[in-house]
């Protein structure tokens, strides 16, 4: 991946197109469209595992979107930055062990983290994601990344 | 075959009067039954179908899916699809081996509990592991459109041509990162490697002139020579009562496939430069110590350079990119060499083209049994008087060499160890 040819501000939705894990992809259809490509990438990535690193690498800021579960009520919105991001915990169940926290520590010790990491979870509950939850979700990720592209004084719709 | 590809493994250890009475590597994962999925399909969906079997592999079983439906439908492929298919194939090799070199093994020789730690310590090696890994997702996506589950090849060739700025984008990057393919290969050999020769079968593909990837016969270091077509003549899967996978036997015996057995029969199909950084790194196969797999799978990935260049400049658009035929019933039989060793298929066809049938056999059924005989010598040699701790350490070691499909769940292999006076 050539990150001369991304935009500085990358939105990454982490998941699977089929449910239950199918959050990230939900979201990245929400998202898709806001944005002018030249400025934000929007992507749905199936599992990336340390592929990962690859979609970070060149970003000044990255906002990572996927499900979550920490016994909160479903819906919940959990944001998180900086060393709070250290709090994802390693579950390795993912591709040879290397799921998303696995990831961002193996990227932080390498030196790979973009400037800006900001990570916007999920609750998941028993039931599919409600459509309501959706749209309460990409607008929390539309407006964080209006807001970096703001404190930037770029240009941010279409 | 129960076509799982990751899961949960488990050993079960019971020591008797300072000698091992019994030892099961048990996976647990529940069948995922792909073989019947396919049944009543249509043979035009198998590649897309075969291709989720696995997330590391896919280009493996599509390939091998492919060469059996092929040689039912007659259709013999042009030089071009030969050669991409090749290509897609080396993009798979190189992905699917620095993952297992940096993510999986390393940290094991290097004592260190995972790639987490390693990378704080040796943060060039795993950041060069990981810019050769994407180097081989970069070529599979070029081929199949997306380097995870990919799409873009069909039975009779691919959907479509890529264009030769791509192609030629590509080599840019491949003959920038060859230098670095090199440098691998001559890490892993001065990587302080245990010292574990053992007396086991090795079988691969063979094939003239090529060092074996999409085609060829099954030998073996022990003379085997036979058609794929032979091959459930000669190999045996079997259930055993703590496993979900099956375990396979070549007349009884267990066996290697992999990177090792590839490059212990095929050494003098390496490409030249691959064979001549093979003299400088002061290794010599064949190899008997498995944990010398570390090494071959660096080779590999730098013959896998070495030959995706060469395709690459070579290359030029096609119009027929893929070619087609009138289906037909039949049976027909794929096999080739996945990053893990063989992967054996055999379809049988209706007349609408529709599968009757098929099986699957994939590397890690067939070498299960080498790893439970591997664990037997490799822990009576450690010591079984040690705690209980190094011996679990130890065993994940020698199962993780081996690069199974369910090395996740061996990084936290549950180990059941009964000491009977």
């Amino acid at each position: 991946m050539n990150a001369h040819l991304h935009p500085p501000v990358r939105i990454l939705c982490i998941g699977s197109p089929a449910e239950p894990d199918n959050l990230g992809f939900l979201a990245a259809h929400a998202l898709m469209g806001r944005f002018d490509p030249e400025q934000v990438e929007v992507l749905a990535l199936d599992r990336p595992g340390p592929r990962l690193i690859e979609h970070m690498r060149g970003a000044d800021t990255v906002i990572l979107v996927d499900a979550v579960i920490s016994g909160a009520a479903p819906g919940t919105l959990h944001t998180l930055e900086g060393r709070a991001l250290d709090g994802l915990v390693m579950h390795q169940t993912s591709t040879h062990g290397f799921g998303l926290a696995e990831t961002l520590a193996l990227a932080d010790r390498m030196g790979e983290l973009p400037p800006h990491l900001k990570f916007i979870g999920l609750e998941a509950g028993a039931q599919p994601f409600a459509a309501d939850e959706i749209a309460q979700l990409a607008k929390a990720v539309s407006d964080t990344a209006t807001a970096v592209l703001d404190s930037a004084g770029k240009p941010r719709q279409v | 075959m129960l076509a799982r590809v990751e899961g949960e493994g488990a050993l079960d250890l019971s020591i008797e009067n300072g000698e091992i009475s019994e030892l099961r590597l048990r996976i647990f994962e529940p069948p995922r039954l792909f073989e019947k999925f396919l049944e009543g399909r249509s043979h035009l969906e198998v590649p897309d179908m075969v291709a989720r079997i696995c997330g590391i592999c896919p280009v493996a079983y599509q390939m091998s899916a492919v060469q059996a439906l092929e040689s039912i439908l007659g259709i013999e492929p042009t030089p071009w699809i030969r050669d991409m298919r090749r290509l897609f194939y080396c993009g798979e090799w190189i992905e699917s081996h620095s993952l297992h070199i940096h993510l999986l093994a390393a940290p094991d020789f290097l004592g260190f509990s995972n790639a987490i730690d390693m990378a704080g310590k040796y943060p060039d090696v795993v950041r060069r592991g990981l810019r050769i890994q994407e180097a081989g997702n970069a070529i599979i996506s070029f081929l199949g459109g997306r380097s995870v589950h990919p799409v873009g090849a069909r039975v009779g060739g691919f959907w479509h041509a890529p264009a030769a700025a791509a192609a030629a984008k590509l080599l840019a990057e491949l003959q920038a990162l060859l230098p670095e393919a090199e440098a691998l290969v001559l890490w892993t050999a001065a990587l302080p490697l245990p010292h574990a020769t053992q007396d086991f079968e090795c079988v691969s593909l063979g094939h003239a002139g090529e060092y074996p990837i999409t085609r060829g016969r099954i030998v073996s270091s022990r003379g085997l020579d036979i058609s794929i077509a032979a091959f459930a003549d000669e190999f045996q899967e079997s259930h055993a009562p703590h496993s979900t996978a099956l375990h396979c036997h070549h007349r009884g015996q267990d066996y290697l496939v992999g990177p090792l057995a590839r490059l212990n029969l095929n050494l003098d199909q390496l490409p030249a430069p691959t064979r001549a950084l093979l003299e400088r790194c002061g290794m010599r196969f064949p190899s008997f110590n498995v944990f010398h797999s570390i090494v071959a799978r660096a080779l590999e990935i730098h013959a896998a350079f070495v030959e995706a260049i060469r395709l690459l400049e070579a290359y030029a658009p096609t119009a027929t990119p893929y070619l087609e035929a009138a289906p037909r019933a039949g049976v027909g039989f794929g096999a080739s060499e996945a990053p893990r060793g063989i992967l054996w298929h055999r379809y049988e066809l209706n007349e609408d083209g529709s599968i009757a049938s098929a099986r699957i056999v994939p590397p890690t059924s067939q070498n299960q049994a080498r790893i439970e005989a591997d664990l037997r010598a490799s822990l009576h040699r450690f010591g079984l008087e040690q705690p209980e701790e190094k011996i679990r350490q130890h065993a994940e070691t020698v199962i993780r060499n081996y690069d199974p499909c369910i090395s996740c769940a061996t990084h936290f292999l549950k180990l059941s160890i009964k000491h009977k006076a």
